[in-house]
């Protein structure tokens, strides 16, 4: 599984990838975690509100920070 | 005109009524007076009273907080609102319409209903501008967006006054369209044109709950909070500049090199397109660079120019577009900036 987490670097999508890695050690779920600040790779995935979270090429969330049962919910489903 | 515009609209003109009740009864004013009395402390008394630096930092504090508490409170409400009521899609699918003068006023008046995080403006520009918005309403956005963020608007009314706050407004809407509109004509047929990708309604295809009422006021209040818990730390960033620029700075030096007249507006102008000033510290450090000298003008000029521009987001625009783009537009942001610093200080010539 792979899950991506978009942001250029501000403290919120900080805040997303700590929530998403507190979930995947409760779940003891094994995935590829990846940050991608890189500017273009955003746009290109067509996040236009940051942070935005991938799960396995599927866009789940853009703006906020999902909630953690949301976020343990999309790891789930997608095991 | 759905509820969720409606009640966004309906929050913004409430702040906006409450705030005009409370000025023209005086209320705002009663604060400036003081404000005016007040022994403002400067780097020539720190010199003459020998106060240490550190109560210099915390009076500073105190006498900002003073000033700019209720403003504050009422920008995270507005915050939260709008992060959770604003209609987003329907401002990027208004900005892509392409006819006329439309976009662009959709693209500087609509920032704050976009987004309210300085860090997301620019991938929302690289996806206004790939995605076929045109590059025109994606600079107009880039540069007015962050001046139009109501926490620094209501932040500039609180500590610098109306007149500051309703110019800033002013000037960064209409330099945005102006130099958004110039650009795009400069590089018309001259860069290579971005996949037309229909703008997505659906926010990227990711499903959106309707939630209930009740639950999204919950969220509202969320996020004012996550607001609060990213921009307080900013405003005491400012405020500590501001401090230190009063304690360390003498006012002899701001005076020659940014008080009144053309150079030092132009000087200003050109510090704000480069410095990196996060959305909201330049108030605090503007009001304190006021009080030890700086001229009107070229404070206005800084508070165009410093919160639009800055050098890593410059950088970050190259990676969009090629340089040439940033390179013209901080040029012509950089003679808005002299332009509105000029006619700002015309009208409003003392702090």
């Amino acid at each position: 599984m792979k899950i991506e987490i978009f942001g250029p670097g501000c403290p919120r999508c900080h805040q997303l990838e700590k929530c998403v890695k507190d979930a995947m050690s409760e779940l003891n779920i094994p995935a590829d975690v990846e940050k991608i600040s890189d500017i273009t790779k955003i746009v290109d995935a067509g996040i236009m509100h940051t942070p935005g979270l991938r799960i396995n090429g599927k866009m789940k969330s853009t703006g906020r920070i999902p909630k953690p049962e949301e976020i343990k919910k999309w790891i789930v489903e997608e095991k | 005109m759905d509820k969720r515009t409606m009640f966004a609209i309906g929050i913004l003109a409430l702040i906006f009524a409450v705030i005009l009740v409370y000025e023209w009864s005086g209320a705002l004013t009663g604060v400036k007076i003081t404000m005016a009395e007040n022994k403002i402390i400067t780097a020539k008394l720190l010199e003459e009273n020998k106060i240490p630096v550190h109560m210099f930092i915390i009076v500073t504090i105190v006498d900002y907080v003073k000033h700019s508490w209720l403003c504050l409170l009422l920008a995270f409400i507005a915050a939260g609102a709008l992060q959770e009521f604003a209609p987003r899609d329907k401002v990027i699918k208004l900005m892509g319409s392409g006819r006329g003068f439309a976009p662009y006023v959709v693209a500087g008046a609509g920032g704050p209903l976009l987004s309210m995080c300085s860090c997301s403006i620019i991938p929302l520009f690289g996806g206004l501008y790939k995605r076929g918005a045109g590059l025109g309403p994606a600079i107009t956005f880039l540069l007015a967006a962050p001046a139009f963020n109501p926490a620094a608007i209501l932040l500039t009314l609180g500590l610098l006054g109306w007149k500051f706050a309703a110019a800033r407004i002013i000037v960064a809407v209409t330099a945005g369209i102006l130099v958004g509109y110039a650009t795009d004509k400069i590089f018309k047929n001259k860069l290579p044109e971005p996949e037309p990708m229909r703008i997505d309604t659906e926010s990227n295809g990711v499903p959106q709950d309707h939630q209930g009422f009740g639950k999204r006021l919950v969220n509202m209040t969320l996020y004012s909070w996550e607001f609060v818990k990213m921009v307080l730390p900013l405003i005491f960033l400012g405020v500590i500049c501001a401090g230190l620029v009063k304690a360390f700075l003498p006012p002899s030096v701001i005076i020659k090199y940014l008080g009144n007249g053309v150079l030092p507006i132009m000087l200003s102008s050109a510090i704000g397109v480069f410095m990196y000033t996060p959305t909201l510290v330049e108030v605090p450090l503007v009001r304190g660079l006021l009080e030890s000298g700086m001229g009107t003008g070229a404070a206005m000029a800084f508070l165009l120019t410093g919160p639009a521009l800055s050098l890593p987001s410059i950088l970050g625009v190259c990676k969009i577009v090629k340089p040439r783009v940033p390179a013209v537009y901080a040029t012509l942001m950089w003679m808005c900036g002299t332009a509105a610093g000029l006619i700002f200080w015309f009208l409003v010539p003392k702090f």
